[in-house]
C-alpha cells in the first residue's frame, strides 16, 4: 500500500482489532486496514450505507449485490474488489453465472442485465446515466427502490474503488476470501 | 419516494468534509465538489489539482510518483489520504445524484 499511514499508523484500539483479523484469517486485507485507519472518517460512514445496501431487505438477492460490487469494480478496474467480491457472489450463489457475467459482461436473465448496463453506465459517469437506464430497469420489473438499492451499491464502490487503486491494495488470493465469506454474510459490512 | 439513504449519506459526507483532519474542512469541501463537477474558484491548492482529478477520474493510473510529488509538495500522509477519499467522495456523488434526478424526473 502508498501510503503507510493508512498502512501501518492505526490507533491501539484498531490495532488491536486488526491483530485479531491476522490470528484469525492469516493476513489483514489493505481494505480492512483502510477502513480501521481513523474510522470514523471513512470506515464507519462508508460501512453504514455499504452494510444497508448490501445486506437489509431488499429485492436483490445478497449474491446478486454482491455480483453487481464485483461488476461495478470491474468497470472501474480495481482487482482488489473484483477478486474479493467475485469470490463473494461466487460464494453467495452460482460461481458459474458470476464469472460468465465478469467475462461477458451478460447474466442472461433480463433484471440483472439491466443492472449490468446501469453499472456500466454509473461507471462511465454522471452524464452516461440516461433515463433509458431506468426504463429499461423498470421494463424487466425492478421497482424504484431497488433501483435505489442498485445506485446505492454503485455508489459505495465507486468510492472504494478509487481509494483501492490510489493506494495501490494489494490483491489477496480468492481463498482468503473464501474464507471471510461466512462472517461477512452474516455480520456484513458495518463496524 | 423518500430516499432510505439520505441519513447515512449525509453523515458520510459530513465525516469527510468536516470530522477531524489534516487538511482544512474549506480544502476537503472544495475537492469533493470539484470531482462532483462543480466550480470551486482555486479552494483547492494547485500542488493536489492533478492529483485529485486523477483520482476522480482515473484512478487505477495512479502511481508511485503521483503520490510522491503530493507529498513532495508538502502533504503529510494524513493529507494525502483525506484527498484521496474526498475526491473519490465526489466522483462517486456526481453519479448518484445523476440517479436521484432522474428517479425524482419521473412525476
Amino acid at each position: 500500500m502508498r501510503l503507510h499511514a493508512a498502512e501501518r499508523g492505526h490507533r491501539w484500539k484498531e490495532r488491536l482489532i486488526l491483530g485479531i483479523v491476522r490470528r484469525t484469517m492469516g493476513e489483514a486485507t489493505d481494505v480492512q486496514r483502510v477502513l480501521f485507519h481513523r474510522p470514523e472518517f471513512l470506515g464507519r460512514p462508508l460501512g453504514m450505507i455499504t452494510h444497508h445496501a448490501m445486506r437489509l431487505e431488499c429485492d436483490w438477492s445478497i449474491a446478486e449485490r454482491e455480483l453487481f460490487a464485483a461488476y461495478l469494480s470491474k468497470q472501474n478496474r480495481c482487482d482488489f474488489c473484483i477478486v474479493c467480491h467475485g469470490e463473494y457472489a461466487s460464494q453467495a450463489g452460482d460461481r458459474a453465472l458470476v464469472e460468465r457475467t465478469l467475462r461477458d459482461g451478460i447474466a442472461g436473465y433480463a433484471r440483472m442485465d439491466a443492472a449490468l448496463e446501469f453499472l456500466t453506465a454509473f461507471a462511465s459517469g454522471p452524464d452516461a446515466i440516461t433515463a433509458g437506464h431506468l426504463e429499461r430497469l423498470r421494463g424487466a420489473g425492478v421497482g424504484d427502490a431497488a433501483i435505489r438499492d442498485l445506485a446505492q451499491i454503485a455508489f459505495a464502490f465507486s468510492l472504494i474503488n478509487r481509494v483501492a487503486d490510489a493506494l495501490e491494495f494489494k490483491v489477496p488470493e480468492p481463498a482468503l476470501f473464501a474464507k471471510s465469506w461466512p462472517r461477512m454474510r452474516d455480520s456484513g459490512y458495518r463496524f | 419516494m423518500n430516499d432510505p439513504y439520505a441519513l447515512e449519506r449525509r453523515a458520510l459526507v459530513n465525516a469527510v468534509t468536516q470530522g477531524a483532519g489534516h487538511l482544512s474542512p474549506e480544502v476537503r469541501t472544495a475537492i469533493v465538489d470539484r470531482a462532483r463537477g462543480q466550480a470551486t474558484d482555486g479552494v483547492v491548492p494547485a500542488a493536489l489539482v492533478g492529483f485529485v482529478d486523477r483520482v476522480a477520474e482515473d484512478a487505477p493510473e495512479i502511481g508511485d510518483a503521483d503520490v510522491d510529488a503530493v507529498k513532495a509538495a508538502g502533504f503529510d500522509e494524513e493529507a494525502v489520504f483525506e484527498a484521496i477519499v474526498a475526491a473519490a467522495l465526489g466522483a462517486s456523488l456526481a453519479r448518484l445524484e445523476a440517479v436521484d434526478v432522474l428517479l425524482m424526473g419521473r412525476g
